[in-house]
């Protein structure tokens, strides 16, 4: 009745949403802390609304922690993409499997199906991120290096996300 | 049916993607903060508002400061005072309290840090006021009574807040000219005992209350920290030190 590709990227999904509210939480607190930062919690809604002193120390923590959650995301998509290079099991190299099965690693192995219903659902969050990035540059609240450091490792992730597609489509190709 | 299920779910995995990325951005107010009453507490008081100055010269070699810091409101410091056998020895003016802000600061003697145990003293009672600290109660006070006469009025002290008389600590109802209105007194009290204004009180051992009341200092205006220890029978030799950790908490007054 439910497609089968829309649960899996639903389940996919869970954890990097997840993942990047947290990690936004904990950026703010440990710059606050760090840097002795003068703060305020509201919570209206149910997110939570962090007030400073002053808008050249909001925008620092917004830059920042924007920053750290991209980092984290884009992690996210290069274990992906590592996996998708060393670990498709379309391509993997006999000697790197004997490795695992010694290792008892082989649940580093993974398929297309997973592989890249992961790629897509990180890969969107790498996006949205880097749009998000870009939108508080125009409106003044995050630092324009912040932005240009997760457009330019955005393209490139992408880049290489979209080699590995070419690169299995050509293999899939050939196998017919 | 398939069609409605799919559309379902590909709204809930649409919001799955936005609503963390909308929540990021904005978890990070910019709303601009005036300079009083919004974002309360959050710009914390600091020596450019609150000057705080022990008073190292009046009291000689009887007491003396060991201030840890002043950092987020919080005025940690040790005081050493000398305290001598039998007797009472009032410390007034240990610490000038300066408002140099354009605001008022809220005020509070915090001693419930680490309290002295060694029997060098009976009672350590510590608090604000400007004028005589605390004032000798006029004439006996049996228990159940409401009515406190005073020959001068109890500085620092508004209706709701308390008062310490002996070991008691009792709610202000209402102030005239010349008597405290307070709720029953749970205790009698003898003619010349002191009363002082809701203060920290320790004895060896035992913080008996542990913050003095809430004090008002307006902008521009000063307030004295003082402090009280009656010496044990007990002292070894005529004059002994005690040190009592304390910390002063300031805060704006609207938070």
């Amino acid at each position: 009745m439910f497609s089968k590709i829309l649960l899996r990227l639903l389940k996919e999904a869970l954890f990097p949403a997840v993942l990047v509210l947290l990690t936004k939480v904990a950026a703010i607190m440990i710059f606050v802390h760090a840097f002795s930062l003068a703060w305020s919690l509201e919570v209206k809604t149910f997110i939570p609304d962090f007030t400073f002193e002053n808008q050249d120390v909001s925008v620092f923590v917004n830059s920042y922690s924007n920053l750290f959650v991209f980092l984290v995301v884009v992690f996210g998509f290069a274990w992906v993409l590592a996996r998708a290079y060393y670990f498709h099991d379309t391509h993997i190299k006999p000697s790197l499997i004997l490795r695992l099965l010694s290792w008892n690693l082989t649940g580093l192995l993974t398929s297309s199906h997973e592989i890249y219903h992961k790629g897509v659902v990180w890969i969107s969050y790498l996006w949205l991120i880097t749009l998000l990035i870009g939108v508080h540059t125009l409106l003044g609240i995050n630092y324009v290096w912040v932005f240009v450091f997760a457009l330019a490792s955005s393209v490139l992730a992408t880049w290489y996300f979209i080699a590995d597609v070419e690169r299995e489509l050509v293999h899939h190709e050939s196998t017919i | 049916m398939k069609a409605l299920s799919n559309l379902a779910l590909t709204l809930i995995l649409f919001g799955l993607f936005m609503v963390p990325v909308i929540a990021i951005h904005r978890m990070v107010s910019f709303e601009t903060v005036p300079n009083k009453g919004v974002v309360a507490g959050a710009r914390t008081i600091d020596s450019s508002d609150l000057n705080i100055i022990p008073n190292t010269s009046d009291f000689d070699k009887y007491a003396s400061f060991a201030p840890h810091s002043f950092e987020n409101g919080v005025y940690k410091d040790n005081v050493t005072v000398t305290s001598f056998q039998r007797q009472q020895a009032t410390y007034r003016g240990l610490y000038t309290l300066y408002n140099v802000s354009k605001d008022p600061i809220k005020l509070t003697i915090v001693g419930d840090i680490a309290v002295p145990t060694d029997a060098t003293f009976d009672r350590i009672v510590l608090g604000f006021g400007n004028n005589t600290f605390g004032e000798k109660l006029s004439a006996d006070l049996k228990k159940g009574t409401s009515l406190i006469p005073m020959d001068v009025p109890l500085e620092g002290v508004n209706v709701g807040d308390k008062i310490l008389i002996g070991d008691e600590l009792v709610s202000v109802l209402r102030i005239t000219p010349t008597h405290l209105v307070t709720m029953p007194l749970q205790n009698t009290h003898k003619a010349g005992e002191k009363m002082y204004p809701q203060s920290v009180v320790l004895t060896p051992g035992e913080i008996v209350f542990p913050e003095s009341g809430v004090y008002v200092l307006e902008a521009g205006e000063k307030v004295l920290v003082n402090l009280e220890v009656k010496g044990s029978a007990r002292l070894l030799q005529q004059d002994q030190k005690v040190t009592v950790p304390l910390e002063i908490r300031a805060q704006r007054l609207d938070s």
